[in-house]
């Protein structure tokens, strides 16, 4: 609005030096007047408009001068309510006289801010201008309606989503402001303690704590939540808030958790090794346990033993698990006739619906302390030969 | 001896359960056969003996050469750890093991040295009382020719024990001063049971210079066969044993099993030397991770986890066979010269 006045202000002053050198330019908008039309005005586009209390607003004036001489007009505005702040500028400044080329207009511009606690009404201002041999009047009636609440509404678009503990709800809010001023809307949520709420705009990636919304304007939000990890199975309604002190608006979100088996596999007492002997059956006991959220079902035991190893499972198949449930089974480990002294790495892996674990097993092939007692065997014989030596060959 | 002695072999038609009856008796003490113990003056020959040893001009040069050797060795086995290892638990086994070019690993050195000194210690032992005409004199003494020989035997195995323990203090010491670390328990454990297999080795050579030292009269003969049975499994015997295995199970190339045949038997012939049966012994005790001397196959090392240290009660089962093995070794070889000597005629 102020550009354009000012702009216009530009081709009047462009105007007047194209007169003298009797050039018409381009860029002007004026009209040619009719040549018995002759006289001096005020004008406006809008004399009588509606504001809201607290509103702020513009008001282009013109004074036109068709066929007579340039002349100078001073332009006062009366009437102006107790407290209004009203102001007349041209060119971008404040101005009390306009001077009005032969066939020409000045522009202005009249500012007026209504205070917030104007009681809503008609009132009348007048814009009075005075040339040297008459005066003109532009009354302008001006409507003050109640000042407006502002509205912000916020609609998900799927309220509600399903998912296990470890899946991200994204849900899509369109928030839109309803009301006729710009606001900056904070972004609260009320959601259990653990639970992991981010705000970004659309498909943005940057997170948000308040967003700015014009007035009209709607933008799309999308709110992940993390729900924590120990959350049980069930409903969780999470209300977020939008907006400020003056507005708000508020979205009910429901996160429908489904639970999550989640199984750990350890050895008695959490020990992953032993001692095993070289083609000898040994035998293990592991435990399953669920710190999940739901039952952990067809629970599958396999192992990679390594080659000429034979590692089977007692049960075969796994009942399935309730939360907070244990089971216990038993690897039996025969090691291969070959196998060398020394530790052995073999990994266990129980396979279920969504779940997967794996543990390595170390065992450690240890020589039979037969041979050792075979040794003592062979020194004892050899003492046995000496004492029979000292025995047979002793002189008397 | 007594002079109412019979000379001769006792009751030459005695049963062997018999003959061992009698040995276990007379080595408690109680009289069997025999009148008064035969172990009348053990006490004293192993003194006078030890004393020997330990201040004859030719033992003194030998143990400042294993010093010497040891000692370089070792230095420069700190220098290659301190260069190349990073992190080992068993940071002071290497000392032992670790060889930096030119020089051998001081366990090579030991394996070389141990047997000249028990040579040295042993190769006169009987021979050399008959050439300076003793003999006959410590047998007019009131003591057995059990006495004798038992004591000359374990004066030689103490000794070798005294320079053994002493080397080996060297080398802890040497160990802490240079590499900063105190040695932790297992550490001392292996090497303690090295020391005790390190004697057991040099005992078999002792046993060996002893049994020459009665075989034959000269001791030069007697040192010369000692040395040469030493070079034999020193040198040669790895090349003698691929010979053999060569003859007794022929490689048949398109045959996998005649080849593992072929190792299986040239290991086991390698393993009649004291030698191999040492450096395995050894291998096994400071090497922690030796898990098998044999050939491994494919299919047992899947699934293995290479380099870990094994229990000391594993490395010691895994090498009990060779650790057995020199100590019967040395208890049958003593028997046979116990049995030469008594059968000799010492008043020549």
């Amino acid at each position: 609005m102020r550009r354009t006045s000012s702009a216009k202000v530009i081709a009047a002053t462009l105007l007047a030096v194209g007169a003298t050198l009797a050039v018409t330019p381009p860029a002007t908008a004026q009209n040619t007047p009719p040549a018995d039309v002759k006289g001096l005005w005020i004008t406006t586009d809008y004399p009588t408009l509606s504001l809201r209390a607290g509103e702020e607003t513009k008001l282009n004036l013109a004074i036109v001068n068709y066929n007579l001489a340039p002349q100078r007009a001073d332009i006062a505005v009366e009437g102006v309510p107790e407290g209004w702040n009203v102001e007349l500028r041209g060119g971008g400044r404040p101005v009390a006289a306009a001077f009005i080329e032969h066939n020409n207009k000045a522009s202005l511009e009249l500012r007026f801010r209504v205070p917030a606690d104007t009681k809503p009404g008609a009132y009348s201002i007048q814009v009075r201008a005075k040339a040297p041999d008459r005066a003109l009047e532009l009354p302008l009636r001006i409507n003050v309606l109640e000042a407006s609440a502002t509205k912000i509404t916020a609609e998900p678009k799927l309220p509600i989503l399903r998912g296990t503990t470890k899946s991200s709800f994204d849900f899509k809010v369109n928030v839109k402001n309803e009301s006729a001023d710009d606001i900056l809307a904070n972004l609260t949520h009320n959601a259990p303690r653990g639970f992991q709420v981010t705000f970004k705009e659309g498909y943005g990636t940057q997170e948000l704590t308040s967003i700015p919304l014009k007035a009209g304007d709607s933008k799309e939000l999308s709110v992940d939540i993390k729900p924590s990890a120990s959350s049980n199975a069930g409903k969780y309604p999470i209300a977020i808030e939008i907006g400020n002190e003056k507005a708000k608006a508020t979205s009910q979100l429901t996160l429908d958790v489904t639970g999550q088996p989640t199984v750990s596999l350890s050895g008695e007492n959490e020990r992953l090794s032993g001692e095993v002997y070289a083609g000898r059956e040994r035998r293990f006991n592991f435990v399953l346990r669920n710190s999940g959220t739901a039952e952990a079902r067809n629970i599958e035991l396999s192992s990679s033993p390594p080659s000429g190893w034979k590692v089977t499972f007692e049960p075969k198949s796994i009942p399935p698990i309730v939360p907070n449930g244990e089971q216990k089974f038993e690897a039996v480990v025969v090691p291969s006739e070959k196998a060398v002294t020394g530790d052995y790495m073999f990994a266990v892996r129980a396979n279920g619906d969504g779940v997967s674990e794996t543990a390595n097993f170390r065992a450690t092939v240890s020589t039979s302390t037969l041979w050792g007692a075979i040794g003592l065997g062979v020194i004892a014989a050899s003492l046995l030969v000496l004492f029979g030596a000292f025995g047979r060959f002793g002189r008397r | 001896m007594q002079p109412e002695q019979k000379s001769g072999i006792t009751a030459p038609r005695k049963g062997w359960i018999q003959s061992v009856k009698d040995g276990f008796d007379g080595f408690s003490g109680r009289t069997g056969v025999r009148e008064g113990s035969p172990w009348t003056g053990l006490g004293a020959v192993v003194e006078r003996e030890f004393n020997d040893n330990l201040t004859s001009t030719r033992m003194r040069m030998l143990q400042a050469l294993v010093f010497v050797t040891g000692f370089a060795a070792a230095y420069s086995a700190i220098g290659q750890i301190k260069d190349v290892v990073g992190e080992d638990p068993f940071v002071f086994l290497k000392i032992f093991t670790v060889s930096k070019e030119p020089l051998p690993s001081f366990l090579a050195f030991l394996g070389f040295l141990i047997p000249i000194v028990a040579i040295t210690l042993g190769f006169d032992a009987v021979n050399g009382e008959f050439n300076r005409r003793t003999m006959s004199r410590i047998l007019a003494q009131p003591i057995y020719r059990d006495a004798l020989l038992v004591g000359k035997f374990l004066a030689g195995l103490a000794t070798l024990a005294v320079f053994l323990v002493a080397l080996w203090l060297f080398m802890m010491g040497l160990g802490i001063l240079l590499l900063g670390l105190a040695p932790a328990g297992e550490e001392i454990l292996r090497s303690v049971l090295f020391l005790i297999a390190a004697i057991a080795y040099g005992g078999v050579w002792l046993a060996i210079a002893i049994l020459f030292s009665i075989v034959f009269r000269s001791t030069a003969t007697s040192a010369l066969a000692s040395l040469s049975l030493w070079l034999l499994f020193a040198v040669f015997w790895p090349m003698i044993a691929s010979m053999i295995a060569g003859v007794i199970s022929p490689i048949d190339p398109f045959d996998p099993r005649t080849q593992i045949a072929a190792f299986d038997t040239q290991q086991s012939i390698e393993r009649l030397s004291p030698n191999t049966l040492f450096a395995e012994t050894a291998m096994a005790l400071l090497n922690p991770s030796t898990r098998t001397f044999g050939l491994v196959m494919m299919s047992q090392l899947q699934g293995m986890v290479r380099g870990a240290p094994l229990p000391l009660g594993q490395s010691l089962l895994l090498i009990w066979p060779q650790l057995a093995s020199l100590i019967a070794g040395l208890v049958l070889l003593f028997t046979l010269a116990y049995i030469a000597f008594q059968r000799q005629e010492v008043r020549a």
